[in-house]
This record gives structure tokens, sequence and C-alpha cells, in this order.
């Protein structure tokens, strides 16, 4: 759940994207070939500890 | 500098509300403004973590050279809706760094704080994709800020391609 904040400071819940298909085939169509940031990403490890 | 993220059990949020509300004004933006802003954020994010409607993550220098906390972030799931169907997509709700120590190099790369964990983030979003449907990854930037969505930009975010769009996305297949 995203928050967003007014002017006046009031927060207010963010509503999730709603899309048409026109807008999906778009985005299905972007594709990225290669970006040195996103590499090592599946591989990474991560030290997570719960509390 | 290692990082070492801790995701907040319930009970542990329901004992800790003094302490997350309490963290420094230095851990905020210089800008009071903004300081205030993000504390408000926070503070929002931290009771819909107690209602489970994300999961808060808090984030520490593992080898505890810095003992302050260095950020929060929390990480939700829910669907991008296109014409009543649902694209399963893990949502970034919440990121803050400690403004101290946005500069500092992480191990093992020696990125800044910032890039650092944002990939761990997404580490750990696309390990969630092992186990259960997720297609996008999407965020939606602080008021559109410039500072933000270059940020995102360079991970290979952009916004959803529909006209007033505040969202950013990236498709999970492109984590390798």
């Amino acid at each position: 759940m995203s928050f967003r904040i007014t002017g006046k400071g009031k927060v207010t819940e963010s509503p999730l994207p709603t899309i048409d298909k026109k807008t999906l085939k778009k985005m299905e169509k972007k594709i990225i070939n290669y970006n040195p940031l996103l590499v090592g990403i599946k591989d990474k490890k991560l030290s997570i500890k719960a509390i | 500098m290692e990082l070492e993220l801790s995701p907040y059990s319930l009970d542990t949020l329901k004992t800790n509300k003094k302490f997350l509300s309490a963290n420094p004004i230095e851990f905020y933006d210089k800008d009071l403004k903004r300081a205030k802003k993000e504390k408000l954020l926070l503070q929002s994010t931290f009771k819909q973590a107690l209602n489970r409607n994300t999961k808060l993550y808090r984030v520490k220098d593992k080898s505890k050279e810095v003992t302050d906390n260095l950020g929060f972030f929390a990480i939700s799931v829910g669907n991008i809706d296109v014409n009543g169907s649902k694209i399963p997509s893990a949502i970034l709700d919440y990121l803050i760094l400690n403004n101290k120590f946005r500069k500092y190099l992480c191990e093992p790369n020696q990125y800044t704080l910032g890039i650092e964990l944002f990939r761990e983030i997404l580490a750990i979003i696309n390990d969630l994709s092992n186990s259960i449907g997720i297609r996008y990854i999407i965020l939606e930037p602080l008021n559109q800020e410039k500072d933000l969505v270059d940020f995102y930009t360079k991970f290979g975010f952009s916004f959803i391609p529909q006209k007033n769009s505040t969202w950013m996305y990236l498709d999970i297949k492109e984590l390798n």
C-alpha cells in the first residue's frame, strides 16, 4: 500500500494502476538490452535477519 | 558497509511503536518540509505494516561499524488492472535512506547505499517471484520528483505509458 502526500500535508493511499490493453502492449514491448545495475540480482546473497 | 535487512514481525512492530517514530531528525532530509513529509509517510507505512498490508524492513550495517538505522523500506503485492484482468505485481510501497549515510559505499560492489539497497530489494522480489506469480515491479516516486525518477530510471524503470500515470514499472524478466 503506497501513499501520496498533498501540498497541505495530507497523506492519502495511492490507487494501484488501471490501464487499457493498448498500454499493456506498449509495456510488453519494452526491452532493456543491458543494464549493469540489474546484473547479478538473481544470484545476490542477502543478509536477512527477521526481527 | 554491508547491509542487513530485517523484516519486522508483527510482535516487534507492536513493541517498537515509539522507537520507529523517534528516529532522530538527522535521519530525514535536511529540508525540514521534506523531512516532515518523509516522517509522515514512514508513520503511515508503519500503520499499514501493523495491519499486515505491507511488509516493513529495517536496514542496518551488518558489521555494526555504523549503528544507526540506515533506512527503511516496505514491499507488498497487488495487481495492475487491465480492463478487469489482473496482472500480479510487486509494489515498493516505501523507501527511505538515512540522510547521513546516503553517500556511503557498500560491499560487495562499492555501490552507494541507495543503489546497493535497491539492488537488494530487487533480489528479494526476484526470490519471491520464484514462489509466486509476479510480472512487474511497480512504484510511485513521491510527487514525481526528478531525483527519484532519475534514480529509478537508471535501473530501467519507466512510467507506465498512459496519460498522467504516476507509476513506474519494470518487467521482472529484466532481472538477471
